[in-house]
């Protein structure tokens, strides 16, 4: 390309429209008597087109049903986040960082998938639970995940424990009329917090 | 994580019902969904990534979000949202990996020929994308494919408009060369 050429940056700008007005107006000139500049340029804005045309195209392993499956799990997720995240209650919240709150959303999507999932997944035998009368017909599903869910009581109880090395006189517990069970807990890394709840 | 990545919407007014809210919440989902996960897929390359990091931006965005009346904020905001997540996971984790080029299940309306195509031609994008910078990736995906205003794009990015006119340009030319390389 001789130096009397329109550099490649601005040409790309300048098939885009993003070249601020003054430099837009040499460059103007230039391509209107150049054909090799206006050739670059009708490249740039073609590939721009075809850019734009592809946006909406959704990976190959995902048209059709897969998609719609993906979606509907996306914002079955995002639900699940959104409710974990409410479960956290407000002075604890200003002191969490916002990494414990994905990590608390974390906890009630494993939960919840494990829940949704159980037919598919294995987790070896699982203890006969009896409900309570007015429960009939409801089959609880009671599992454990991590260090800091535990099972009790030959499966009818689900606890919330803490990490070995953590003093139990530090562990605060609580349960509230919604039927959700919590820990918190101070480590070195920060305070964490652990909310299980059923739907 | 910036902080200006939280400056709040224009909520409006409280909400009459918690239903509405929940109603409200759900349309901005399913209305933004598909949006959101191309432009974070386009930057990180892979669908269980982009998964993850889609419904990342969606709770950070709504557990901020009363209620979303002005859409077209929302959407430039939410994208704001969703680049800024997208570019903090390639930041942590340095890496783009672009695997997902397998061929798409079979659709009656196409033939063997024009699935492959698809596939081909998607994987041709794709590795394309991956031969730019994150920021690079950023911009054009915002700019060209989401069809974003380059001061929008500054926005996201948070920087200047020079120097996001500098990512587009540098990604342009890129994504220009390798076409030409690929085509031969
Ligand atoms: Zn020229």
């Amino acid at each position: 390309m001789t130096p009397s050429h329109i550099p490649s940056v601005q040409l790309a700008l300048f098939a885009g429209g993003d070249l601020p007005f003054w430099t837009r107006v040499g460059v103007e000139r230039h391509v209107a008597q150049c054909d090799d500049c206006a050739a670059l340029v009708r490249e740039y804005a073609r590939q721009q087109l075809d850019l734009a045309q592809r946006a909406e195209e959704l990976p190959p392993s995902l048209t059709g049903v897969a998609w719609q499956s993906l979606a509907s799990e996306m914002t079955a997720n995002i639900r699940l986040g959104l409710a974990a995240g409410a479960c956290v209650s407000a002075p604890v919240a200003a002191r969490v960082r916002p990494k414990l709150t994905f990590a608390l959303a974390g906890l009630a999507v494993i939960l919840s998938i494990i829940a949704v999932e159980r037919p598919r997944l294995n987790f070896g035998p699982r203890p006969a639970v009896a409900p309570a009368p007015e429960l009939a017909g409801f089959v609880p599903m009671l599992e454990g995940t991590g260090s800091s869910v535990g099972i009790r009581n030959g499966g009818r109880e689900l606890s919330v424990t803490a990490p070995v090395g953590i003093d139990e006189k530090s562990v605060i517990r609580t349960v509230n009329a919604r039927g959700e069970i919590g820990s918190r807990y101070v480590e070195d890394t920060g305070v964490t917090v652990v909310n299980i709840y059923a739907e | 994580m910036i902080a200006s990545e939280w400056v709040p919407l224009a909520m409006g007014d409280l909400l009459d019902s918690p239903q509405t809210a929940q109603d409200a919440q759900n349309r901005f989902v399913s209305d933004n969904l598909r949006r959101i996960f191309l432009q974070i897929y386009r930057m990180v390359g892979n669908i269980d990534d982009a998964q993850d990091l889609t419904q990342e931006t969606f709770i950070k965005a709504l557990s901020r979000a009363g209620q979303i009346k002005e859409e077209h904020k929302a959407a430039h905001w939410l994208s704001r949202i969703a680049t800024n997540t997208a570019l903090d996971f390639l930041r942590r984790h340095g890496r783009v990996s672009f695997c997902e080029m397998e061929l798409a299940p079979e659709r009656h309306s196409e033939s063997p020929e024009e699935i492959l195509l698809r596939s081909e031609q998607q994987t041709y994008l794709q590795k394309g994308l991956e031969t730019l910078s994150p920021r690079e990736r950023a911009a054009i995906v915002l700019r060209d494919m989401e069809d974003l205003p380059a001061e929008e794009v500054a926005r996201q990015l948070s920087c200047s408009k020079a120097t996001v006119r500098s990512h587009i340009a540098n990604a342009r030319i890129k994504f220009r060369r390798y076409a030409v390389r690929a085509k031969r």
